[in-house]
């Protein structure tokens, strides 16, 4: 503190291996200005996610906060909105907030600085960038449509090279480490590190179609499953590991005890790095995505959850002997609370997967609850924790400024989070029942979808309580971390360490062989013994490539197992003869559709179920969305499913009037409304850009519809703005943005029903099977025909 | 500070005890963090191992073997309610004496019409019939519909370009005229939020209570009127 430049030295003898004595000790310093920066960052973007998700979890409670009828309405709706708190708490809190864990742990645990000053300042500036950059354009649209890869190709370029960055920092500070052995926290760094890279470029491969707009290159069900690959992954590898790391380092420092299980954390490391990768299929249960998927999905993961506990074991069980002090200590209760819901939501995540559960669950407000379980506890308090105690150490002030407002905020956080939690796992029990109840004649109990929304609504209100609850909490935190900051010194005390660099000539102790007697037992029993004992893994951990070679195929070739079959089994996606590319006009209202975040609330997949198909209709089919470049299934209803929205309602009309006003035609309707689109007229420019795009990701128009697309988009705009005056609706209407739209959901979910005929012939389709029907078109018992599938 | 003067020093290669029994502890030490070297909880070994041995049998069960696939779990769930569902219905034919006749009689049959109607209608035409951006059911006025059976064709048919939509691909013929009877009998019960009248009045379907449909009201013999209202 005081001291000026103490001298401390670092060396520890190798006492793991051999160590030439008489070598120079190198004297160096670790930069915590970036550090810094990355935790007052951490705390300011926790403030602005967590108020966004206050606000739109307003607009559920009470749509008038989507100020739809204000000029400003467009930027502010729910669809807009919940893009940026999911991209803000995930990329800008949770990001920050591990990146300052690794440039703070990672030196420390190598004896080294970071590899480069100037990367790491790249890096966090870059990163700044990238925050404000999906800041700005997310409220205006501007969105390739997948939960969590919101960003449009621009900024993915960037967010790609600055993870280049980091990556070359990362590894550069590896390798000029000055400690043998990489510890835990750095294996899950190191995970991070090569998995987010992997997962990011090939989930967001896309076909630009504008500056601002681009398609992704898979369709349907295939970008489905890679989009749940990322998105599961991203909760893997950039929710969980790296906050692993972090309470590897930072837990067992703050409450000074030793961890728990070197062996556990071995095993765990690598079963959630081999296993974690499979288990994205779960998100897609019942979907048009190949069932083998699904059950792949399913089944690691219920493998994880030993994995994952075994985290949450060696979290807790580090805290034996330190028990008496997590009563005193508010960042050590920061820290108990965090690896108990690390748990809580680990045990809940395989049991969501299991397919009859998630029948239930899915596309309600479980899923919603269980995340926040995982962010608000998990990734919150363990973020939260982490400020705290770093904050006196990197300000240089002793103490953090107001020592009773973390307590204050430890008991804020949880109980905002089970105000949130709890009301809306409540939430999402009721609408799920609701939705498959059936009578005593067997008819939905509840046929009108509005019904199941209305009562949710006071369930809506306590989690705005709660939420903002949590939100003032963080505020406090953010303060406070402000108030320590004022504190700091004028100059900063850089202590200078010293440790001695890696000895050459290194030789790792032989590896114990096993104790069982020879001769009786079999050789194999005796290579079997010595790699239980694990002994070998103290080898690898001194080898930070081929760790992270092994690293890199546990990742990539779990992801290969999946995606080729996937890719190349022409069986699983059977194309259907009547299904064709969507329309000029159409493809244009999709794109209308992707910015105003429509799928955020509906979903485009009929499950097969009786409860879905009584519904919605018959259910989706893989064949359907051959052409969804990106796929629209959606993950969560808070309005009704849409996949065949065109089926029941192909009224221009209608549509007209619920896009201006969903309460004119459907009270209680809790939808934004979206009178910009009947206001602003059809950019005609974007039609020929989006009909390119497409064909340059292979879609079969024919020549005629690319040459005269905007014609042909014009001249359906008129055919719509027709049917809405025949209507008796308003004149005017196709030069507006908002007949584009009508278009596409008058199309969504006709195709299935076109008489064969009448279908354009599209090259390649090789298929003209009849479809099975569910939906009580041949209700007799000898109506229903097999599609021959598995 | 305490972080940074956590000095290590090398420890011997031997272990030392931790608290109660403890496991040994290891020499490794980063920045001062220590670790245990305890075995992992049986329980939690058990239920590691047990996970990929549950999940081998599963898969092969489900996507080698005879395991029904989603598809047939539906077929078999919906061919339960389809048998049930026609026993119930029995063969409904399409004319005026049958939709009026229901109409009439059938409460049960109705509450499954009117959950149909909610479902599937009641966007249109109101929760009541009253219309919305559909016409109203509930006054005297018919667009589309000039005799019972009309309700039927329009509701299969659809009106196109009108916003009606064919709804002969979703339902069965029962189940049509189910919904044509409860269109139907909807007529004069003018719920509160109604629709002005659109179309022309016609005159009162005429059938005695409990009895056969009125011959005055019978299917015309042939195109008098067509569903997509030309």
């Amino acid at each position: 503190m005081a001291t000026p430049t103490p001298l401390l030295s670092l060396n520890a003898a190798e006492s793991a291996g051999s160590y030439e004595s008489g070598v120079k000790l190198d004297r160096f310093s670790y930069d915590d200005a970036v550090v810094r920066k990355f935790v007052l960052a951490t705390v300011l973007w926790g403030v602005v996610g967590m108020l966004v998700g206050v606000i739109i979890a307003l607009q559920l409670a009470a749509p008038y906060f989507n100020f739809g009828h204000t000029p400003f309405g467009e930027y502010l709706s729910y669809g807009r909105l919940r893009p940026l708190h999911t991209n803000a708490v995930i990329f800008a809190f949770a990001g920050n907030a591990l990146f300052g864990a690794i440039y703070y742990s990672t030196p420390r645990l190598l004896k080294t600085p970071m590899f480069s000053r100037l990367l790491s300042n790249i890096h966090f500036w870059g990163w700044q960038a990238i925050i404000v950059s999906a800041a700005l354009t997310l409220p205006l649209g501007i969105t390739q449509g997948k939960e969590y890869a919101e960003l449009e190709w621009p900024i993915d370029i960037a967010v790609v090279l600055i993870w280049v960055v980091f990556a070359l920092n990362f590894f550069g500070t590896l390798a000029t480490r000055r400690e043998r052995h990489l510890y835990v926290a750095v294996w899950f760094y190191i995970a991070t590190v090569i998995a987010i890279a992997v997962l990011y470029i090939f989930n967001n491969i896309v076909m630009p179609a504008g500056w601002l707009k681009s398609y992704s290159i898979y369709a349907g069900s295939q970008d489905a499953f890679m989009q749940w690959w990322y998105g599961h992954n991203a909760v893997a590898f950039f929710l969980t590991t790296p906050f692993l790391g972090l309470m590897y380092y930072f837990l067992p420092k703050a409450a000074d005890r030793p961890v728990f299980s070197y062996r556990l954390s071995i095993v765990h490391f690598w079963s959630l790095v081999f296993i974690y990768i499979w288990a994205g299929p779960h998100h897609l249960h019942y979907t048009s995505v190949p069932e083998w998927a699904s059950t792949l999905g399913m089944l690691f993961s219920v493998m994880l959850w030993m994995p994952s506990w075994g985290g949450m074991l060696n979290g807790l069980l580090t805290l034996r002997g330190a028990w008496h002090r997590v009563a005193a200590d508010p960042i050590l209760k920061f820290y108990v609370v965090a690896v108990t819901f690390y748990g809580m939501s680990t045990f809940e995540g395989p049991l969501l997967s299991v397919k009859s559960v998630n029948a239930l669950s899915h596309y309600t407000d479980w899923t919603i609850a269980h995340v926040h379980a995982g962010a608000l506890g998990w990734v919150g308090f363990m973020s939260f924790g982490m400020a705290y105690w770093l904050a006196p150490r990197l300000f240089q002030t002793g103490t953090i400024a107001k020592p009773n407002w973390v307590g204050l905020h430890f008991w804020l956080g949880t109980i905002g989070m089970l105000l949130y939690i709890i009301p809306i796992y409540a939430a999402g029990l009721t609408q799920g029942l609701m939705w498959r109840a059936f009578n005593a004649e067997g008819f939905l109990q509840f046929p009108d979808f509005i019904e199941t929304v209305t009562i949710l609504i006071p369930m809506y209100w306590f989690r705005v309580l709660g939420g903002g609850i949590y939100l003032v909490g963080a505020i406090l935190c953010f303060v406070n971390i402000l108030l320590t900051w004022a504190r700091r010194p004028k100059v900063y005390d850089v202590p200078v360490f010293e440790a001695a660099p890696l000895a050459k000539g290194y030789r790792a102790h032989p590896i114990p062989g096993s104790s069982l007697p020879k001769g009786i037992v079999l050789d194999v029993a005796h290579k079997l013994d010595v790699f239980g004992q694990l002994n070998w893994h103290r080898k690898w951990e001194g080898l930070p490539l081929l760790f992270t070679i092994f690293v890199v195929i546990g990742v990539v070739s779990a992801s290969l197992f999946e995606i080729i079959p996937l890719f190349t089994r022409t069986s699983d996606i059977v194309r259907i003869k009547t299904v064709t590319p969507y329309s000029p006009l159409e493809l244009t209202g999709r794109e209308i559709y992707i910015a105003e975040g429509c799928a955020n609330c509906h979903s485009q997949m009929i499950r097969p179920m009786r409860a879905e198909t009584d519904r919605y209709g018959e259910y989706s089919k893989p064949g359907e969305a051959v052409y969804d470049h990106p796929f629209l299934f959606g993950s969560r209803r808070v309005g009704p499913d849409l996949a065949r929205v065109g089926k029941k309602i192909p009224s221009a009309l209608w549509h007209l009037r619920h896009l201006n006003l969903p309460t004119d035609t459907s009270p209680g309707s809790i939808m934004p409304s979206y009178p910009h689109l009947v206001d602003k007229a059809m950019d005609w420019s974007r039609i020929t850009a989006n009909v390119n795009a497409m064909v340059a990701l292979g879609v079969d128009y024919d020549e005629a519809t690319v040459r005269d697309a905007e014609r042909l988009a014009k001249e359906q705009a008129k055919k719509i703005a027709d049917q809405v005056v025949a209507e008796a609706g308003p004149n005017g209407m196709e030069d507006k943005q908002v007949v584009a739209l009508i278009a596409y959901l008058m199309r969504l979910g006709t195709d299935l029903d076109k008489p064969v005929d009448v279908a354009p012939a599209v090259a390649g389709t090789d298929m003209g099977e009849p479809i099975a029907r569910h939906d009580g078109a041949n209700l007799s018992p000898s109506g229903s025909q097999h599609v021959g599938g598995e | 500070m305490a972080n940074t003067s956590s000095v290590t020093s090398a420890t011997s290669h031997a272990s030392s005890s931790g608290p109660a029994g403890e496991a040994k502890i290891l020499d490794h030490n980063y920045d001062g963090i220590r670790e245990y070297d305890n075995p992992m909880p049986f329980w939690w070994s058990a239920l590691f191992w047990g996970s990929f041995i549950f999940s081998v049998p599963y898969y092969i069960y489900y996507h080698v073997g005879v395991g029904p696939t989603l598809n047939d779990n539906l077929e078999a769930e919906v061919g339960e309610f389809v048998e049930a569902q026609a026993a119930a219905l029995g063969d409904l034919k399409p004319d005026a004496k049958t939709i009026l006749s229901l109409v009439q009689n059938d409460p049960k049959l109705k509450t499954g019409a009117s959950v149909m109607f909610r479902s599937n209608c009641a966007t249109c035409h109101g929760p009541e019939g009253g219309g919305r951006t559909g016409p109203n059911l509930a006054d005297d006025s018919y667009i589309n519909v000039k005799q019972p059976e009309d309700f039927f064709k329009v509701i299969r048919d659809g009106v196109s370009g009108k916003g009606m939509p064919d709804w002969g691909k979703r339902f069965s013929e029962p189940q049509l005229v189910l919904l044509a009877s409860y269109a139907a009998s909807l007529r004069g019960t003018n719920p509160a939020e109604a629709k002005e009248a659109q179309g022309t009045v016609l005159p009162q379907w005429s059938v005695p209570a409990s009895a056969p449909a009125d011959p005055a009201n019978a299917p015309a013999p042939s195109g008098t009127s067509k569903p997509d209202g030309t």
